[in-house]
């Protein structure tokens, strides 16, 4: 066990990258993939963190940005 | 087989076989948390290797790393696993960049609770109690295991076959055909013996078959 350990895996990088993708348009795992080119697992693994991380919601299979995402995005994580 | 190895195989869960739908987990990996489920829809290779730092097992994942952009065109994803830590996954990963200028790309499995290990069958304790040896599950884009490999820990594994069982074991799945011994991709494929003796007389006669008996038969894909 680590001494201290982060609030994510994911990067600040990673998170935007999928929140400018999903602030376009909702998508689904499969055509989220295609868009921003990673595999299928690694999406999903993504897409539960940053849904954990209440950034995003599901809605009927696709993934749209909270009002939390959406101000991470406009207003940088030092906003939260 | 000493007191403590046959206990510890005794008490090990029945372990997967062909045909078995692949044992589901969640693990911490360099990659972040994976589930196995987050793979449906892709197949996938996951393979166990004895300890990060370790000579054979240094080379077998630069070989990993070779075949994975060949894997990735037969919508087949790569994960790895040992009992090692994430820090000493990402030590070693980055060493072997360093040193081999090779990035490994895949995501490799922090198993340090063994739940997988013991899952998937990957210790075997005759051979060592602690650590891996050179598993291979094949499981297919439903999560069905289609194939297992075994190595030991001193010998370091084959990627021209873990390619070659991926592309058989796809080409049996499409076309429900077999494939003969030393198969390569592209070489004639078996058909599935003749069930009446009508058939079998049919089936001798095709011309489209390259026929050495009635059980024995094969044609182009």
């Amino acid at each position: 066990m680590a001494c201290i350990k982060p609030e994510t895996f994911l990067t600040e990088e990673e998170i935007k990258a999928y929140l400018q993708v999903l602030a376009d348009q909702p998508l689904g795992d499969i055509e989220l993939s295609k868009q921003i080119k990673h595999p299928l697992f690694k999406v999903r693994s993504t897409l539960r963190e940053l849904e954990r991380l209440e950034y995003i919601t599901q809605k009927a299979d696709q993934y749209g940005l909270t009002e939390k995402g959406n101000k991470v995005l406009k207003e940088g994580f030092d906003a939260q | 087989m000493s007191e403590q190895a046959l206990e510890t195989v005794q008490s090990l869960p029945s372990l997967p076989r062909i045909g078995d739908p692949a044992p589901q987990f969640e693990a911490v990996t360099t990659h972040g948390p994976i589930k196995l489920e987050d793979y449906k829809g892709s197949w996938l290779v996951l393979f166990s290797h004895p300890a990060d730092f370790t000579p054979v097992c240094t080379t077998e994942f630069i070989a990993f790393q070779e075949i994975y952009p060949k894997l990735k065109e037969l919508n087949t994803e790569l994960l790895g696993l040992s009992v090692d830590s994430l820090p000493a996954h990402i030590a070693w990963l980055r060493n072997i960049e360093e040193k081999a200028g090779v990035k490994i790309e895949f995501p490799v499995i922090a198993d340090l609770s063994r739940e997988v290990a013991m899952k998937y069958g990957m210790i075997h304790p005759n051979e060592s109690s602690t650590e891996t040896n050179r598993a291979v599950f094949v499981i297919d884009d439903k999560q069905i295991i289609k194939a297992i490999i075994y190595y030991p820990l001193t010998t370091g594994r084959n990627m021209d076959e873990i390619v070659r069982l991926v592309e058989a074991l796809q080409t049996t799945a499409k076309h429900q055909v077999s494939t003969p011994a030393n198969w390569r991709k592209g070489d004639k494929v078996i058909i599935p013996p003749p069930q009446t003796q009508q058939a079998a007389e049919e089936r001798v006669k095709d011309p489209n078959l390259e026929v050495t008996d009635w059980y024995l038969c094969k044609k182009e894909l």
